[in-house]
């Protein structure tokens, strides 16, 4: 029996650079640069994450291929013609497109060639096809249409495609500047938010409000067609002429000028966030519905960065006729590409003939619960625990150390929880994730607060025990990698809704946030939402002995899940920096392997270096 | 602002106007493209995207000149050579435009 191809996939120098290294079908490794660096969404050339990709090759093996998430002559090629088509208004787009030229240039294959010498063996995977391919073929699915909508890769900004005997081919595209991700990313900078990072701000922001601006901005911003394609009114936009996604015409459009950063939240920003998700939810169900028409298929996969809308993937389980199952790639982002690309090289060098003796029908999808990254051995943590000078425990039974953790989540304390490999992708799912109950009124604020140093209005996800989703939440609750939204069921709802907390005259989205509570208080939105994960019986992480113990000790099935890091920083990645995070915040209980760290155990240094640090805002 | 919007902005760089109001709309029932050849065809490689030549902007002006396009051929090779020159002039170190930059995001 052979093995598959070696395959290292990068995705690099626009956003959220990463690498992932498969062998033929199988996912061995994947992780995100910023991960490394500490720099979020670091763009630069992973080195580091490549490093640790090619740490998990066997003993002797040796790559057979690289594979880049892009064509970067046909990046050129779009760069180069939208330059020519808004000359000379364009000019303020050309120093970083100059950039862009030099780096796409010079600089990516010589990084390219330092890793593998070989032109022949360094592939250029189309943007759109490394993301379906991450997508299709990760997915639990033999055959199912898909489904790429994001920003820009080289031209493509929205694509279907075909998945069949582990072949892509693509159906319909969608082409710069028509995009559905800058159409968002727009409302994002309008709102006050960091343009490809704050979008998840956005869609949090929404439920604060109601889209009155629905019909102005799908009647004057988007022309969108029967089958979920659309065009942009250019004329109110300004990404593809200055470095501004937004131009003035934008603000005259809704009355009100851009919010700046650090000016107060807003009703109007709140209506405006609340319409431009309804449109986004609308353009998505229209296209996921083509999709289905157009492949024939009841199963759907995702990836883009669009597919991280949760709340959109969540309209489409709904809305969608004939469609019976979704997946949606954990790492749907630009990250994902690299998995992507690599996956779609390592079948293109499969010596079996397309479809021959594949593995479907899988029980499962090839992600791995998306632990991919780095995991710490035992004595790296114990010995960062005692440089740090910490005083800790050792727990050698597990099943004791779940059962002190549940026991200190259910009076109250804040636990955070590194164990195994780090995940890939933009969530935490339980390896690096800080845990609270969440039921007590004032866990929202205190996680926010003291320990995530956030907006205070911002509500968790839950991670919940998979067998139980169905009691506490309606609506599509089969959510493995926290990318659907459910809502908490009426029996669990406070008296109060949103329409009666807005009549009390409050516009605040933190006293809204307050009104509108549920028996969660800590992980469900003021429209009694949530962004759910679920953990099955069969999983083997951690997070689901902690969640079992949790409920024997509380009788609730429900924790409060955020990522392990404070605002503006990547997810801790070593052992170090879990300890880092854990001194720098109001954190409770840090859980370090079979490690156990309690703040009410430590001298008085731990509490005077709090709020010693500052950090940026995200 | 609307005035603003929808006629002078409807002015195309040639002066001519463009059809009105609502000249960004299309009348097809579809906004999908066939999908690009890139779309249809599985990866490059390093070698096939160099098209023979040092670098991609070579094998890009290339393209173009094949297309017939020669005068965007000549001004890729100009911005090449001007690459090679002032390659040190492109450093991101203007302060205010890296406070920009570290708030909305060129598409480029």
């Amino acid at each position: 029996m052979t093995h598959g191809k070696y395959v290292l996939g990068v995705s690099a120098l626009f956003h959220d650079s990463a690498a992932a290294l498969v062998c033929g079908r199988e996912v061995i490794a994947a992780a995100q640069e910023e991960r490394f660096t500490r720099v979020k969404g670091d763009w630069a050339f992973p080195r580091n994450a490549i490093d640790y990709c090619l740490g998990q090759l066997p003993p002797g093996a040796q790559l057979d291929a690289l594979a880049y998430y892009e064509n970067p002559r046909m990046k050129i090629d779009r760069i180069f013609q939208n330059a020519i088509a808004n000359a000379p208004g364009g000019a303020p787009l050309f120093p970083p497109a100059l950039r862009t030229l030099q780096t796409l240039n010079r600089d990516l294959p010589g990084l390219l060639l330092g890793i593998l010498g070989d032109a022949g063996r360094i592939r250029f995977c189309e943007h759109h096809r490394s993301h379906a391919a991450s997508a299709y073929y990760p997915s639990p699915f033999e055959e199912c249409a898909v489904l790429v909508v994001d920003g820009v890769g080289e031209w493509s900004t929205t694509s279907i495609w075909s998945g069949r005997d582990r072949q892509l081919r693509l159906e319909a595209e969608l082409a710069f500047p028509n995009s559905l991700g800058l159409l968002y990313s727009a409302f994002t900078q309008y709102c006050g938010f960091k343009v490809n990072s704050g979008e998840y701000k956005l869609m949090g922001l929404a439920p604060f409000g109601r889209p009155i601006f629905r019909k102005r901005i799908l009647q004057e911003l988007i022309d969108l067609k029967p089958d979920g394609s659309f065009a942009l009114n250019m004329n109110y936009f300004g990404f593809h002429k200055g470095l501004s996604s937004i131009n003035p015409l934008f603000g005259y459009l809704f009355g009100v000028q851009a919010r700046h950063p650090n000016e107060p939240m807003t009703q109007h920003f709140m209506d405006v966030a609340a319409s431009i998700q309804s449109a986004t939810n609308e353009v998505m169900c229209g296209l996921a519905a083509w999709a289905m028409r157009a492949t024939g298929s009841k199963h759907l996969v995702m990836a883009g960065g669009v597919a991280l809308n949760c709340v959109a993937n969540s309209e489409i389980i709904r809305h969608t006729e004939g469609l019976e199952s979704v997946w949606i790639q954990p790492a749907a982002g630009d990250a994902g590409g690299a998995l992507g690309a690599a996956l779609a090289v390592a079948q293109e060098l499969e010596s079996a003939p397309a479809g021959a003796s594949h593995p479907f029908p899988k029980t499962r999808d090839d992600m791995q619960g998306a632990y991919l990254g780095p995991e710490y051995g035992t004595e790296d943590m114990r010995s960062a625990l005692e440089q740090s000078g910490l005083a800790f425990e050792t727990f050698p039974d597990e099943s004791g150390l779940m059962a002190e953790v549940a026991r200190r989540l259910a009076d109250g304390d804040v636990v955070g929880n590194f164990h195994g490999r780090m995940e890939f992708g933009p969530r935490a799912l339980g390896n690096r994730s800080i845990l609270a109950d969440p039921r007590p009124a004032g866990t929202l604020n205190r996680v926010n607060r003291k320990i995530k140093f956030r907006e205070g209005w911002r509500p968790f996800a839950p991670v919940v025990l998979a067998e139980h989703a169905d009691h506490y939440f309606e609506g599509p609750n089969d959510s493995p990698y926290m990318l659907l939204v459910s809502d908490i069921r009426e029996a669990f709802r406070g008296k109060t809704k949103l329409a009666a907390a807005r009549a009390t005259g409050t516009s605040s989205p933190g006293q809204l946030q307050a009104l509108v509570t549920s028996d969660f208080p800590a992980i469900t939105h003021v429209d009694f939402s949530s962004r759910l994960q679920t953990v099955s019986e069969t999983s083997t992480a951690r997070i689901r002995k902690i969640l079992e113990a949790f409920y024997l000790a509380s009788g609730c099935p429900i924790l409060l899940n955020t990522s392990f890091n404070v605002r503006g920083e990547p997810i801790i990645c070593t052992p170090a920096e879990a300890i880092d995070c854990f001194l720098n915040t109001n954190m409770d209980v840090l859980v370090l392997g079979n490690y156990l760290v309690c703040r009410s155990a430590q001298g008085s240094w731990v509490e005077d270096r709090i709020g010693k640090v500052k950090f940026r805002a995200d | 602002m609307r005035l603003f919007a929808d006629t002078l902005c409807g002015l195309r760089a040639d002066g001519t106007a463009a059809a009105g109001k609502d000249a960004w709309r299309s009348e097809a029932e579809s906004c999908f493209v066939v999908p690009s050849d890139a779309g249809l065809r599985p990866s490059l490689s390093l070698t096939d995207i160099l098209g023979g030549q040092d670098t991609l902007l070579q094998a890009y002006a290339d393209e173009r000149s094949a297309a017939g396009f020669p005068a965007e051929a000549d001004a890729i090779r100009k911005i090449e050579a001007f690459l090679l020159q002032h390659a040190g002039d492109l450093a991101l170190d203007d302060p205010d435009r890296k406070r920009v930059l570290d708030f909305v995001y060129p598409v480029v």
